[in-house]
């Protein structure tokens, strides 16, 4: 899968729990899904099952202790597809 | 060191389905997802426990100055006690264990590390200037010279005329509701 349509597909995802839009708009790697996106912490929790779904991997503990920003989450989500 | 979490019981509603299927996996271990689901009113649990770990999450961050990090699992709730209105336990982080306190209304949870000396719940985003304005009185220092920063980690601090004043604080808000945690004696 390439880089860029893992990134669209994360930004499909993650669209429904942004509290804040403008974050969207300059939506890239280093977009950081608190600070930036304002996605709350209990919701991080839905982009991830969703990530699950979406690639049909599982994301464990201590990947989505770093899954901060779309970037960490592209990296995790190449990482699992790799192994998978 | 001091943290605390404010939730909004008709947002955490409206924004999460604690029901959905893995959700509780992801943040839960077996031991508490078993004391949620066997307790009389699970949503209260699922969210009080939520609570507490955020609450720990920013005592720890600020204690030990570290990055941020998403991993639920990695505190533990143990020992929780709901009782008229309250709700006492601890939370395990590593090897360390933070007591926590939790006041629970019909709409909303706060929850503070238990070092907590003063803290204050509003029923709108204004904690921030409450802060401010008790750090203020208590210190005799003028509001106007007081100011929040938040440092590179993103933990917040308080300066007096661009000074850090070394005062553990805590903010949270969510919804309707704002709450700030404080301990002016620096434990």
């Amino acid at each position: 899968m390439k880089e860029q349509e893992i990134l669209d597909s994360l930004k499909k995802i993650v669209t429904p729990y942004v509290q804040r839009e403008e974050g969207l708009k300059n939506f890239n790697e280093e977009t950081d899904f608190i600070k930036d996106l304002e996605v709350n912490s209990a919701n991080l929790v839905d982009v991830i099952l969703d990530v699950e779904d979406e690639f049909d991997i599982e994301i464990d503990n201590d990947s989505m202790e770093g899954m901060l920003t779309v970037g960490d989450a592209k990296n995790i989500i190449e990482r699992k597809l790799a192994s998978a | 060191m001091i943290g605390n979490d404010i939730i909004d019981l008709n947002l955490a509603r409206k924004q999460s389905n604690w029901q959905r299927q893995g959700f509780l996996q992801k943040i839960f271990i077996n031991e508490e997802r078993d004391s949620i689901l066997n307790a009389k009113d699970p949503e209260l649990n699922v969210w009080l426990l939520w609570s507490m770990k955020e609450a720990v999450y920013k005592a720890v961050q600020r204690k030990y100055n570290l990055e941020r990090f998403y991993n639920p699992k990695r505190f533990v709730c143990e020992q929780v006690e709901i009782n008229l209105g309250k709700a006492r336990g601890v939370v395990c982080f590593d090897a360390e264990v933070f007591e926590i306190n939790s006041i629970l209304f019909s709409d909303m949870i706060h929850t503070c590390t238990t070092n907590t000396e003063i803290s204050w719940i509003s029923e709108n985003k204004n904690s921030r200037i409450r802060l401010l304005q008790k750090i203020s009185y208590q210190r005799n220092i003028p509001l106007e010279s007081l100011n929040i920063s938040k440092d590179r980690l993103g933990i917040p601090f308080l300066t007096y005329r661009g000074d850090n004043l070394q005062i553990p604080f805590s903010l949270s808000h969510h919804g309707d509701y704002s709450a700030y945690a404080l301990s002016l004696n620096m434990s």
